[in-house]
């Protein structure tokens, strides 16, 4: 057995990360130089980055160690989160390596074998991490040739992981195919499947919201809730040449499939039977396979708004239509905005509709759950009004991350009138320190070898099912829902408010 | 102490009568609704040097940066002949991370004269905001204005043992009165805080390959410490010697160097005393396959390691914001902390300080 650290056994209250060499696929990408690399610098500034760790650039361009680190310096100079020291950098950036190869390239991956054992002998360990952040189109075939370099197993006593960034597949079959793949090059437990949503402190705060507080577990359920509603806007169409990726993926697949499906099995999970990985990702995958499925082409239409936005104006900005956007066909049928109903068959959730919203070039970039609790008996304070009196309880994912909570409160005066009042928690203001960036939590978790905020298998493989009935309704054979419109700048097209509207509900106003 | 001290008001905001306290303070948020006031806990700082108002004033506008809080700045003068209460609040106001918001945190200030010793836990308790955690900073050496009534409502008590003349007693009189208190309230010594980054750093230095081998050789540690850090350069000895296994021998404590005991060898433990700011400006763990050394220079913001054994030479920086005891204070509200441990570590602090048990 090896010989553990002594010194390491009461540094934390978190699994330490391993010594490891970090191998990112794709590092000429933005993610690498935008995300991934200053993740990995305010890790050393926080004195957290185990200081043999080394970070392997795999890349087509050519290109040196040091041109790949003076351009990776030049973007964490704007970007890092805590700011850049030169002298810290100058430490980390003697980390950081750069390899060139065709990922097709037989000779690439022997030749990173041989720089990884020459890594390792200066101290990485023999720990490896493959991060695969290319085009989706390259994930399998990088975990082959990983396979055929032997890279995929790892030294007794050593560890090799992989890493996948979104998108997890097009659709089930995909899915399953790339899970194959996966699964032929590595174990489940060594697969880390990205979303970065479930790194954002607010998405892991939902859990010690529900499990570490007493008031909200018992009224969590159908007796209290009558319905909730998860939204995630941005105010931004195609810029940046995304509309090549965006039009063949639609916000459906980009966001629902992903973001907003974790974020739908955080709130609606039972309770874990510990904070394990697989713990809590069973109980997610237990909502996913409670998703009450579509029928047919006719039932996906009465539940789900599929729409395109217009020209118009977004915050003064004046805004062209999406299909009039770079890179889009102009026969576009890919939605920018969608709108759905879902229902979860449990008996906890039985009767409480979850709506979902999320689009393009609307107002204000936000995302939000929010939890609208049943209205109080008109018999007292409300009696002869419509005033909507009910608790709603807010999760703000982003930006302003916090939760609030409105409740009804006695307007001051003789008369007993009565006004909707927020009680406000904001992260910003109770801890001045700025969260760490969703990536710094999950590749720290990645090294450490905790799984829970990745996404298993089986959950992307459930949530892809549910998924997939809509797209099929959508692109499949006669009776396609139609393609709305909403103008720039709206909140969508009116056949959503219909959505909640039927139901006696309304969107919550952002 | 000067028993009429010249009190620095423009730093301490605005003199309320206390009457008046609740009364003004509420009509200090009322007068600006642009700032937001937060509050995360009741933090005091208590110290028996009115001098020390303005510097404990600064420690607290840093420490709000990141920690929103009640503060309570309490200075007591026992020497006074009469007994008097003065007060002043003032509000410490940052801009969040991304510049959006005022946030702000309320200090109230309190002048307590004279030498009714129950003023101090009045002056808490009636201040304290509910339901949060009370942090409470006891600056300098214990006087008998520590006594049950006020660390029965002390959730973390923040102590600095590097600031104390003859530790001893007071650490006894310290883990005599969290026993009293059935562990009620956690430790935090800024001394323990002071080589948190460095013990990282070691943790870190053992994560090299051969490393561990190494430490199974070590012959010598050597430890410099800072002129009045005395106590730290033990703190981290003790947590050494606790972590490695080592048995500190009895026997044998001569000036400045112990023995150590480990597997049947001995290790020489080397103390000594240098001209730094820095509580422990060096480690250094020697053996015949090389050093594992660790410096922390004057002018440097980062513990440098050097890791040089026979398999190869690794060099190391390790960010270390512990300069200032507002460095230290939020350095240490950020973590957990594990008093039971501290006062486990106590024991052997204590033997390498003269103080053997039978």
């Amino acid at each position: 057995m090896e010989a553990t650290n002594p010194f390491r056994e009461d540094q934390a209250t978190r699994t330490s990360p391993a010594s490891c060499s970090v191998v990112i696929f794709g590092a000429s990408g933005d993610l690498t130089s935008r995300k991934l690399v200053p993740a990995l610098y305010n890790i050393a500034a926080d004195g957290e980055l185990p200081p043999t760790l080394r970070v392997v650039g795999f890349a087509r361009r050519e290109k040196s160690h040091d041109s790949f680190r003076t351009e990776l310096e030049e973007v964490n100079k704007k970007v890092s989160r805590q700011g850049h020291d030169e002298r810290l950098w100058g430490s980390f950036s003697q980390s950081i390596f750069y390899h060139q190869s065709e990922f097709e390239d037989d000779d690439g991956y022997t030749r990173l074998a041989l720089l990884l054992d020459e890594l390792d002998a200066q101290g990485a360990g023999g720990n490896r991490l493959f991060y695969l952040s290319t085009s989706p189109e390259y994930f399998p075939i990088v975990l082959e040739q990983l396979k055929k370099a032997g890279l995929h197993q790892a030294a007794p006593g050593k560890w090799a992981r992989v890493v996948i960034e979104k998108p997890f597949g097009t659709d089930l079959a995909t899915a399953q195919n790339l899970n194959r793949a996966v699964h032929d090059t590595f174990d489940e437990k060594d697969t880390y499947r990205i979303d970065h949503y479930l790194g954002k402190e607010t998405a892991q705060n939902i859990m010690v919201l529900r499990f570490a507080n007493a008031i909200f577990e018992p009224i969590w359920n159908n007796r209290y809730i009558d319905h909730v509603q998860i939204t995630c806007a941005e105010n931004l169409g195609m810029e940046g040449g995304r509309g090549g990726y965006y039009d063949k993926a639609g916000c459906l697949r980009d966001m629902v499939q992903n973001h907003l499906m974790q974020l739908l099995s955080l709130v609606a999970m039972e309770p874990p039977t510990d904070l394990s990985a697989d713990g809590v990702r069973d109980e997610k995958v237990k909502v996913f396979r409670s998703l009450r499925h579509f029928a047919d082409a006719a039932d996906v239409a009465k539940n789900v708004v599929r729409a395109q936005y217009a020209a118009g104006t977004v915050n003064s900005r004046a805004a062209v239509g999406y299909t009039q956007e770079d890179r889009i066909h102009p026969e576009s049928m890919t939605e920018a905005y969608v709108a759905m109903k879902i229902n979860i068959d449990t008996w906890r959730w039985e009767g409480v509709p979850f709506y979902l919203r999320v689009g393009k070039q609307l107002p204000k970039k936000t995302t939000e759950i929010s939890v609208h609790f049943k209205s109080p008996p008109h018999v007292l304070f409300n009696r002869g009004t419509d005033d909507d009196s009910a608790n709603v309880l807010v999760i703000r994912i982003q930006p302003d991350e916090g939760i609030s909570l409105r409740i009804a409160s006695k307007i001051p005066g003789p008369a007993v009138r009565t006004e909707r009042v927020k009680m406000d928690f904001s992260y910003s203001t109770s801890f001045g320190k700025a969260s760490p960036e969703a990536y710094e939590r999950l590749l720290l978790d990645a090294m450490s070898g905790d799984a829970t905020l990745f996404a298993r298998g089986d959950e992307v493989e459930h949530a892809w099912r549910y998924i997939d009935i809509i797209e099929q309704a959508w692109h499949g054979g006669a009776g396609q829902p139609p393609m709305y419109q909403y103008p720039a700048g709206s909140w969508g097209p009116p056949e959503a408010d219909e959505l909640l509207k039927r139901d006696g509900r309304d969107w919550r106003r952002l | 102490m000067n028993p009429d001290p010249d009190i620095p008001s423009a730093d301490l905001g605005s003199e309320v009568p206390l009457a008046e306290l609740g009364q003004r303070l509420k009509q200090l948020w009322q007068s600006n609704e642009a700032k937001t006031k937060a509050s995360l806990m009741n933090f005091a700082i208590y110290s028996e040097e009115v001098d020390s108002l303005t510097a404990n004033t600064e420690v607290i506008r840093e420490v709000t940066r990141e920690h929103a809080c009640r503060a309570l700045l309490i200075a007591a003068n026992p020497q006074a002949p009469d007994v008097s209460v003065r007060a002043w609040i003032t509000a410490h106001c940052q801009l969040t991370a991304g510049g959006k918001k005022s946030v702000c945190s309320e200090q109230i200030t309190f002048l307590i004269s004279g030498q009714s010793a129950n003023l101090v836990p009045n002056t808490v308790f009636s201040w304290l905001e509910s339901d949060l955690p009370l942090t409470f900073w006891w600056q300098g050496e214990f006087s008998d204005r520590f006594e049950p009534h006020l660390y029965a409502v002390i959730d973390r008590l923040v102590i600095d043992s590097g600031e104390w003349r003859d530790p001893l007693p007071q650490l006894r009189r310290l883990e005599h009165a969290w026993r009293h208190d059935h562990g009620g309230f956690t430790v935090n010594d800024l001394s323990w805080t002071r080589v948190l980054h460095l013990r990282m750093a070691l943790a870190a230095a053992f994560d090299e390959p051969g490393a561990l081998d190494h430490l199974k050789e070590i012959e010598e540690v050597q430890i410099d410490y800072g002129t009045g850090h005395r106590l730290a350069a033990k703190m981290l000895a003790a947590w050494m010697i606790h972590q490695a296994g080592w048995i500190l021998e009895s026997g044998w404590p001569s000036e400045g160097s112990f023995m150590v005991l480990h597997h049947g060898r001995h290790i020489r433990l080397v103390f000594g005393e240098v001209e730094s700011r820095r509580a422990v400006p060096r480690v250094e763990l020697l053996g015949p396959r090389g050093v594992i050394g660790l410096t922390h220079e004057n002018d440097s913001p980062f513990i440098h390691t050097l890791i040089g054994l026979s398999s190869g030479s690794v060099e190391r920086l390790t960010p270390c914001p512990c300069d200032t005891p507002a460095e230290l204070v939020t350095e240490r509200l950020r973590r957990g902390c594990k008093t039971k441990r501290y006062f486990t570590l106590l024991r052997t602090v204590r033997a390498l300080l003269g103080e053997f048990e039978n």
